[in-house]
């Protein structure tokens, strides 16, 4: 599973951190998403794919594999 | 299930809930009825990007036809559901074929309400209606924007970015006075004034004038006051001024009436006698739910379509997104929020309900708002209207860096700020536990 994020799109909601927190960040100037991991590891992927359904820009994609 | 899960609306809501159902496990049919011409997009980057033409178009897609189709989403752009027959578990379309489904999720969203009987007025709520829009801006000189509302405030925000001048109107004594209250106001007021906005505020619209001197007049009550009652983000409960407008609903939301037939404006009159020059009318008033197709269904509607705590509205008839009153056990009554976030919680909680899937324990899950305006960007974590007390609790209005805490009694209801992300995110955790942290 590959992850990546749209910084351009991201408005800084902090979904993504708070529904997977060990893959995703947050700079603090602006909220502007970090991705901490861009393949996150196994016990990682089910929150990583619901944080990509629940962010509101529509600003991370998952492929699987 | 036997039949298909038929979804009318494929905006955020409608789209949340298609994708939900495949992601737990659904593999039958999906009908996915959408009323409009486009694959389903994404409405907040429109006042935002696209009205400045910061991004094309297509950027504001959330699926394409293709991507749908891989997903088994079988999307019917340009169709309309326009009678539903929960008895007999059927759907009728806008091009007369009446379908059966097992479940039916309604998904209509909202229409923009208008200033009744005047000439010319854009309104923003589609992507035709924003390529209308920027498109008059490339050539007006002077934009009056009625409403300062979430809406107007980031129409108003993106045609100053373009070099427009602009008036923005409103009733109320400062911008986002009933979503926000006064004291954030006052300082989003400040913050248009820094760019050269002439804002006029505390006196209401009484009339249009035309190039040709016609002037028509607005009946005082209930438009425009009436919208600014109700927090923008947040509707109230039903009246009469909502069924008026709701039968114009279909009028109103067509599509291809961008402006009332009519000659040009000249300017905008306020009920205190003020004269706005004009060439251009926005108006974001507020909007109403698209209920119109369920009208003779017997589906429960009042402010929108009334639905349990997981959305359901009726036997197999569930409703998602700007359209749907959930019942909210925390608040003890109905809520409708035009929140795109919630628009995507609502599509995955309906999809597990539709499943029969259990729910999280908490349904009531922290609504999140956010707008942009210039280079700021306002968040809110749940429902920040009605409070009666504001608290600055981190940085200060003036840096514009801050974040608010909305009380009620010894209640906290919400929390909203500007330039502290982090702060914002860990301060989300005394709206879940309604009260302020043992510190503070
Ligand atoms: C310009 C703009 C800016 C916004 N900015 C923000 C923001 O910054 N932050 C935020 O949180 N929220 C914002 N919102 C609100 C957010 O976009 C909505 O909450 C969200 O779009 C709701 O999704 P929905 O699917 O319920 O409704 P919609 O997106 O309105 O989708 C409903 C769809 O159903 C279609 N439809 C209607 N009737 C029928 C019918 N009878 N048959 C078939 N189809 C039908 C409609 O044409 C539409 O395509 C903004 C909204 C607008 C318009
Ligand atoms: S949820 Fe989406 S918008 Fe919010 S911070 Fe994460 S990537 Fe950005």
């Amino acid at each position: 599973m590959k992850i990546s994020v749209d910084e351009d799109k991201c408005i800084g909601a902090g979904q993504c951190v708070l529904t997977a927190p060990h893959t995703f960040d947050q700079r603090d100037s602006d909220g502007v998403v970090i991705l901490l991991s861009a393949e996150p590891a196994a016990p990682e992927q089910a929150a990583a794919r619901t944080a990509a359904a629940v962010c509101p820009a529509a600003a991370i994609t998952v492929v699987a594999g | 299930m036997t039949g298909p899960v038929v979804i009318a609306g494929s905006g955020a809501a409608g789209l949340a809930t298609a994708d939900a159902l495949r992601t737990e496990g659904y593999d039958g049919a999906i009908l996915l009825l959408g009323d409009e011409p486009h694959a389903p997009y994404d409405r907040p980057p429109l006042s935002k990007q696209v009205l400045t033409g910061a991004w094309r178009p297509d950027r504001a897609v959330l699926r394409s036809r293709a991507e749908l189709a891989a997903r088994g989403i079988d999307f019917r752009p340009g169709t309309a559901a326009v009678a539903l027959d929960p008895a007999a578990s059927t759907l009728t379309l806008s091009n007369g074929t009446t379908i059966g489904y097992a479940a039916l999720v309604a998904a209509t969203g909202v229409a923009p309400r208008r200033l009744p009987g005047t000439p010319a007025q854009h309104v923003l709520r589609g992507l035709d209606d924003t390529l209308r829009l920027r498109g008059a801006l490339t050539r007006a000189r002077r934009v009056a924007v009625v409403g300062a509302g979430f809406l107007g405030c980031e129409i108003t925000a993106a045609a100053r970015t373009m070099g427009i001048a602009v008036t923005l109107a409103d009733p109320f004594p400062t911008p986002l006075h009933a979503p926000l209250g006064p004291l954030l106001g006052t300082m989003i007021a400040g913050l248009h004034r820094d760019r050269g906005v002439d804002l006029r505020l505390g006196h209401a619209v009484a009339a249009l004038e035309t190039v040709s001197g016609n002037v028509a007049g607005i009946p005082a009550t209930p438009v425009p006051a009436a919208p600014h009652t109700t927090p923008p983000g947040v509707a109230a409960s039903p009246n009469t001024d909502i069924r008026a407008a709701n039968a114009n609903n279909r009028a109103a939301t067509a599509g291809d009436h961008p402006t009332n037939a009519g000659d040009r404006i000249a300017a905008v009159l306020l009920d205190d006698g003020t004269r706005i020059p004009a060439d251009l009318v926005v108006t974001a008033i507020g909007c109403v739910p698209r209920v119109g197709w369920l009208r003779d269904s017997g589906v429960p509607l009042a402010d929108g379509v009334v639905c349990d705590a997981h959305g359901r509205a009726a036997e197999r008839v569930w409703a998602a997104g700007d359209v749907a009153a959930w019942w909210s056990p925390a608040l003890g009554r109905h809520v409708r929020v035009e929140h795109r976030f919630t628009a995507g919680q609502h599509g995955r909680i309906v999809a597990r309900d539709i499943l029969g899937l259990p729910h999280d324990a908490a349904p009531d899950q922290v609504p999140y708002f956010w707008s942009d305006q210039y280079d700021l960007k306002i968040q809110a974590y749940g429902l920040p209207s009605g409070a009666d007390e504001v608290r600055i609790v981190e940085g200060s209005l003036d840096e514009r860096r801050f974040v608010a805490v909305y009380l009620s009694g010894d209640e906290v209801t919400a929390v909203a700020g500007a330039g502290m992300a982090r702060a914002m995110r860990q301060w989300r955790q005394a709206v879940v536990d309604r009260r302020l942290p043992a510190a503070t």
